[in-house]
């Protein structure tokens, strides 16, 4: 349940919490924590994907 | 009379003109006809182009009510089709080119460019995939279809939580004034909430995958655990570690 389920939708928070993050930090004009922020939403985006892939797989 | 019916009974074919006829009242009427001259004259030449572009559209129309009924007519459809996309743009482009001045943004205002783009874009996409037509045969019953299966309703309320969020960033930066910088955080939102939109419907659609364990021995061992990506986990800890320690020394 935690891997399949719980796991999986954390991480999907995080990933729009991380890019909500990376356009209001953009809006702001702080370019450097922009990047930071898309790149933690693209590592968690990729991590949601390889656990949904290999739950089901 | 017949002729009108045969217009009115274009169907699919239609699509395109009717996109090219509204990108044409939106973008090439205005420049072609409107009076942007120093003491409000005309420019007859560029009249003249975008009277040509929208016959050029009519003569879309004409060939296509003339050849649809005949047999054999597909080939000189396509070359229609084909003559009709290339000369309307072209004409269109020419029409721009001879009268500038009408495309500044002292006349032509955002809303106006924003709905001309979307007209182009409907032309291009009605142009590039017609729409198929249906053949009149008899319909045939085949067995063993599988029918589709019924979208949940918990996944449509959790797709409709997450197109809502996706929504939501579009709220972000909307009171910058640099134009460059507006683009660029409508760029970041647009990308952000089409993988939110993504991410979530891997999400939904593992939900109802099947679980295939390799062998019963397996299945045992890992009974109701599901592999870690480890790599990837340790990046995403690593790299929130890394943030909370420039936050914290900064």
């Amino acid at each position: 349940m935690f891997r399949r389920t719980a796991l999986p939708l954390a991480l999907l928070a995080m990933v729009f919490g991380a890019f909500a993050a990376a356009a209001w930090t953009m809006a702001d004009g702080n370019d450097l924590a922009c990047i930071y922020f898309i790149a933690l939403a693209l590592v968690a985006l990729r991590a949601q994907t390889k656990l949904t892939a290999a739950v089901t797989a | 009379m017949s002729e009108l019916r045969k217009l009115l009974e274009l169907g699919p074919t239609s699509q395109t003109i009717v996109a090219g006829v509204y990108a044409w009242a939106v973008t090439v009427a205005p420049v072609g006809f409107g009076k942007h001259g120093p003491r409000g004259t005309q420019n007859w030449v560029a009249t003249i182009f975008a009277t040509l572009a929208f016959l050029a559209l009519v003569r879309g129309v004409v060939t296509e009510v003339l050849l649809r009924d005949k047999a054999d007519s597909q080939k000189a459809l396509e070359q229609s089709r084909t003559l009709t996309l290339f000369s309307f743009a072209t004409l269109s482009l020419v029409t721009w080119i001879v009268d500038t001045d009408a495309l500044s943004p002292v006349r032509l205002g955002p809303a106006r460019g924003v709905a001309g783009m979307l007209g182009w874009a409907l032309f291009a996409y009605a142009s590039s995939a017609p729409v198929v037509e249906p053949v009149p045969s008899p319909a045939r019953v085949e067995a063993g279809i599988r029918a589709r299966g019924r979208v949940e309703r918990g996944d449509a309320i959790f797709v409709g939580i997450i197109a809502a969020l996706a929504l939501a960033l579009q709220l972000v930066g909307w009171a910058i004034t640099s134009p460059e910088r507006g683009i660029l955080v409508r760029v970041v939102t647009l990308g952000a909430g089409i993988l939110v939109l993504g991410g979530a419907g891997t999400f939904v659609a593992a939900r109802h995958g099947r679980r295939i364990d390799p062998s019963p021995r397996v299945r045992q061992r890992n009974a109701g655990r599901a592999p870690l990506p480890l790599g990837w986990v340790v990046a995403l800890v690593l790299l929130v570690a890394g943030g909370l320690l420039y936050a914290l020394t900064q």
